[in-house]
């Protein structure tokens, strides 16, 4: 019984821990500052913004 | 936004980061689909597991004369297989392609990852046989042998480790919202179900604290481990299949930060009714509510993402599966969270609802999405095209079909057997339990029928992946079909024309 709660408050202190570092380390790297640019982040030059990546249905109708 | 983002970037730009592209998904082939092809036998397994079960319930007799085929092992083994090989080794697909993608970094050593996953495969099989031999544990979604979770935890160990090397490797700096639900599934998974097995079967707290534990891991492995995952690749192919900027990267934070705030309290919801401190559920019931931040701020955003492009739905098989995954992740949640109030689970309890409601986040919201990256993912890595268009909408339209009816019929039965089962009829009495099972019956019979449609669509869907291996179809166009023999880019190169 005793075993279990140490164990049910180490594990609360580790990764609880680990949460707020995990939120300090977001803010202090920057992660928060330009958010725009996060969320162009997975378009590049060979992807761009404005052309669909996925058109497997397209045969039938013609492009979109 | 700059210049090599638009359209209009130059095509030697287009070609060297295409090249560079191809390269990180050829280093993530194997191990990805190594999980994707045997998560889809799992499934397959899964299905036929869940169609046993089914049918026993409306018919008693049906395979009832082997003991390991019966109802209270069939159940347990179809839940186990579905979340922990189907579901898991999904997941762990979608970790290590998307990662590899989000951070431009290369996967080094993917038989790392292979053996992670033959150990993560080789746990699920010998969990599996134990429960169809009368070895489960009886504790629900941890039915495993205690000698089985090492094993997985093993497994995942490598996997693990091996995706935050990646993501320790990256190139590209800003982390996107995808990552930060991965990482945090990554972290929260071991979590709970290192430390759930603990106080349950190593060191095993006393009485009604086993229950406790038992709903803190069962519903937060759902929401912290599954779902994380799910939006991770909705965040991810929305956007990048439309080709349209997630319409607020505010929101996405705001949701993941607050999911991670407030899940772990949800657990306690399924006690309302047991022999526990009100303060305790009453945390659960609250943390329940307050999951209107995070899910509203999701639908919000993947809403606003789509408006303006649904006619693309038309084309594009991911998008089809992951927008109604994402549908049902908005459904799945408000459902949830009315669940915990105390006067709806007074009904609810016990009865088919929530069989339903499982169904609506594991399989609508969960499954529906993994799909859509399969068919987004699976091209990239093989090279060819999926072969056939029909059997791609026909995957789409049983499964959709057959999920949406299995969800309604036990939303509905569910709720009236749980009316029957709690309250007196007109005359003031108690409705026999019999007669209540009786009005089951029906909604029991069309469950199966769903269930069977639902089937269909994993064979359509099997025979397109066997298909797509054996490079059956159309090669796929572009540099995304180079693999290892393709001369690599230096990556400077390459990722000059990507800085954002």
């Amino acid at each position: 019984m005793s075993t279990g709660y140490l164990l049910f408050f180490l594990t609360l202190l580790i990764f609880g821990g680990g949460a707020v570092l995990a939120l300090a380390w977001a803010i202090s790297s920057g992660q928060m500052e330009n958010l725009s640019a996060d969320a162009t982040s997975i378009f590049a030059a060979d992807e761009p913004i404005g052309e669909m990546t996925d058109m497997v249905l397209a045969d039938r109708k013609g492009e979109p | 936004m700059n210049a090599p983002l638009e359209a209009a970037a130059r095509p030697v730009d287009r070609e060297l980061v295409a090249l560079e592209r191809a390269r990180i998904d050829a280093s993530a082939r194997k191990p990805v689909l190594f999980f994707f092809g045997t998560a889809l036998l799992w499934l397959l397994f899964g299905t036929v597991l869940a169609l046993a079960a089914s049918f026993k319930l409306h018919t008693p007799g049906f395979l009832a004369g082997h003991d390991w085929l019966t109802f209270g092992r069939v159940r347990p083994a179809h839940v186990n297989v579905v979340v922990y090989g189907w579901s898991s080794l999904c997941g762990f697909s979608v970790i290590v392609w998307l990662m590899a993608r989000l951070a431009w970094a290369e996967v080094r050593y993917p038989s790392l990852l292979l053996a992670g996953g033959v150990l993560w495969n080789l746990g699920v099989a010998i969990g599996t046989v134990a429960i169809l031999a009368g070895q489960g544990t009886s504790v629900e979604y941890l039915e495993f042998p205690i000698y089985v979770p090492p094993i997985l935890v093993a497994g995942y160990a490598l996997i693990s480790i091996w995706s935050i090397v990646i993501f320790r490797d990256r190139r590209e700096k800003e982390v996107y919202v995808s990552q930060w639900y991965i990482l945090g599934a990554l972290f929260w998974l071991p979590w709970l179900y290192i430390t759930a097995n603990m106080l349950l079967f190593w060191f095993p707290v006393g009485g009604v604290v086993q229950a406790s534990v038992l709903w803190w891991f069962g519903h937060a492995v759902m929401g912290l481990w599954f779902s994380p995952l799910g939006l991770a690749t909705a965040y991810y192919l929305i956007p990048k299949v439309i080709g349209r900027p997630i319409y607020s990267y505010y929101l996405g934070i705001i949701g993941f930060w607050s999911l991670a705030l407030f899940y772990v309290w949800l657990g306690a919801h399924h006690l309302v009714g047991g022999p526990f401190p009100a303060w305790l559920i009453t945390a659960g019931i609250v943390g329940s509510l307050m999951m209107f931040i995070p899910v509203g701020a999701t639908a919000i955003n993947h809403h606003m993402t789509m408006i303006g492009h649904f006619s693309k739905l038309k084309y594009s098989p991911t998008l089809r599966f992951v927008v109604f995954g994402a549908m049902c992740y908005t459904a799945v949640s408000v459902q949830g969270s009315f669940e915990a109030l105390r006067d709806v689970n007074l009904v609810t309890k016990f009865t088919h609802y929530t069989i339903g409601h499982s169904h609506l986040g594991l399989y609508a919201f969960f499954s529906m999405v993994m799909f859509g990256a399969m068919y987004y993912i699976v091209p990239r890595l093989t090279g060819w095209e999926w072969a056939s268009p029909r059997l791609i909408r026909i995957h789409f339209w049983c499964a959709a079909i057959g999920v949406t009816t299995y969800v309604v019929l036990f939303t509905w039965g569910g709720w009236y057997q749980g009316v029957q089962l709690s309250q007196p009829d007109s005359q003031g009495k108690a409705v026999p339990f019999m007669e209540v099972v009786r009005y089951t019956v029906p909604y029991l019979i069309g469950r199966s029928v769903a269930g069977g449609l639902i089937a269909v669509g994993h064979i359509a869907f099997a025979i397109l992946f066997v298909l797509n291996l054996m490079r059956y179809g159309t090669r796929r166009q572009g540099p995304t079909l180079l693999h290892e023999t393709s001369s690599p880019v230096e990556p400077e190169q390459a990722l000059a024309t990507t800085a954002v």
